[in-house]
């Protein structure tokens, strides 16, 4: 397929723009969400939502960006974090899995989940998409990450990173309620 | 700061400053990779703690104010210390010092370079590292065009949330996320296909000269 120029330009700007909602996310103050009592960040959510708006590639380059531009030491990380030393921390891994867990979440999206008729099993499906990729890709990154960084044993670092599953999982329900809605209204957003 | 008006200063807050700031950060970054296979080279205890003490040398040459520094790394201090008691009870507690030293230098390392060298100068960094990937297909300048739009947006985006939040208050969803950022998702598609569209009519061209057949 040969891209047009406009097709081309408006790539770039969704991922551009895109990128900077994830990293306004991780700067908002945080947010209680239904039954929980601790407040989350909407960091990783944005990360969800960039692969499952945007498929895989376009979503995966959203994540690019902001992982970049962490490093380069804007402070966009939840919490104002920023800078090479976040990379080279413990944490680090868990930024790294971002980018390939937005294209997982993408490709499933694009591919799969979002084809489904029946609105319920939509739902589920982009639901297991987010969950696959925005946890199970991103953590499969994260804990061998905090293990090397730290020196603990793979299975101390699972233990340590089971923590943030229940608000994971709670972010996963919200990007796919976001994804599923926003779709409806703009059908044509995976086509290009 | 100069060159990019507006612009957040890296991780710190204000113009680097500082003897370190004066180094180029190509050097600085080449620095940090051999550093990052150093620390896990030395065995030898006083080898470790020397280099660890050039490490805070390096986050005090900075001139950035202690409280700040601390208040950036209470994070990294506390993953430091529950590694130092987990890796002490379950090991050695020589194995818990090696371990903790070699991540705090090599973070203070990181930090130190990152306070030190401007936004601007690393993104030129970035793009510099980027310009290869042209032979494989890839448009650098497309890629500083993002890197450069999502700068300038976020910001932006964050007071669209921040608005956005306020209105759905009065309707007492303010803790709703899919009330917040539904909202806040078709504003931002819609504004995306106002600027594609304001790019275009205004020929802003990022490919390369020789792509211009296939649009033409």
């Amino acid at each position: 397929m040969v891209q047009t120029r406009s097709a081309t330009t408006q790539n770039t700007v969704l991922v551009a723009v895109f990128a900077a909602v994830i990293a306004a996310l991780g700067i908002v103050p945080p947010i209680t969400v239904g039954v929980t009592p601790v407040p989350i960040t909407l960091q990783t959510l944005g990360v969800m939502l960039a692969g499952a708006l945007l498929g895989a590639w376009r979503g995966m380059l959203s994540a690019l960006i902001v992982v970049v531009l962490a490093l380069a030491g804007l402070p966009i990380l939840a919490g104002g974090r920023g800078g090479f030393g976040v990379f080279l921390g413990p944490t680090g891994g868990y930024l790294l899995g971002w980018i390939f867990g937005a294209f997982v979440v993408g490709l499933l999206v694009q591919r799969w989940a979002i084809r489904q008729d029946n609105v319920v099993v939509r739902h589920l499906c982009v639901g297991a998409a987010a969950i696959i990729g925005g946890i199970g890709v991103v953590y499969a990154f994260g804990i061998p990450w905090t293990s090397v960084s730290t020196g603990l044993s793979l299975g101390t670092s699972f233990t340590g990173s089971l923590v943030f599953v229940p608000g994971d999982l709670l972010k996963a329900v919200v990007a796919t309620l976001i994804a599923v809605r926003v779709h409806s209204g703009y059908s044509r957003l995976l086509d290009a | 700061m100069t060159g990019t008006p507006g612009l957040v200063p890296a991780a710190g807050a204000g113009s680097p400053s500082g003897p370190l700031a004066a180094i180029p950060a190509g050097y600085k970054f080449g620095f940090l990779f051999v550093a990052g296979i150093g620390v896990y080279l030395l065995s030898d205890l006083v080898a470790q703690i020397v280099v660890f003490a050039v490490a805070v040398l390096a986050v005090l040459l900075t001139r950035v104010p202690v409280i700040s520094l601390l208040r950036m790394t209470t994070g990294l201090l506390i993953i430091v210390g529950v590694v130092f008691v987990t890796t002490g009870l379950k090991t050695s507690w020589a194995a818990a010092t090696t371990a903790c030293l070699r991540l705090l230098t090599l973070c203070l390392f990181a930090y130190a370079i990152s306070l030190t060298t401007r936004f601007s100068e690393m993104l030129a960094l970035f793009e510099a590292a980027l310009r290869p990937t042209r032979r494989l297909g890839l448009n650098p300048e497309q890629m500083s065009l993002a890197l450069a739009m999502t700068v300038r947006f976020i910001p932006e985006i964050r007071n669209r949330y921040l608005e956005i939040r306020e209105a759905q208050f009065a309707r007492g969803l303010q803790n709703s996320p899919v009330a917040v950022i539904v909202p806040l998702i078709v504003r931002t598609l819609e504004a995306a296909q106002e600027i594609s569209a304001a790019i275009d009519a205004r020929c802003y061209d990022s490919e390369p000269p020789t792509d211009r057949r296939a649009v033409r």
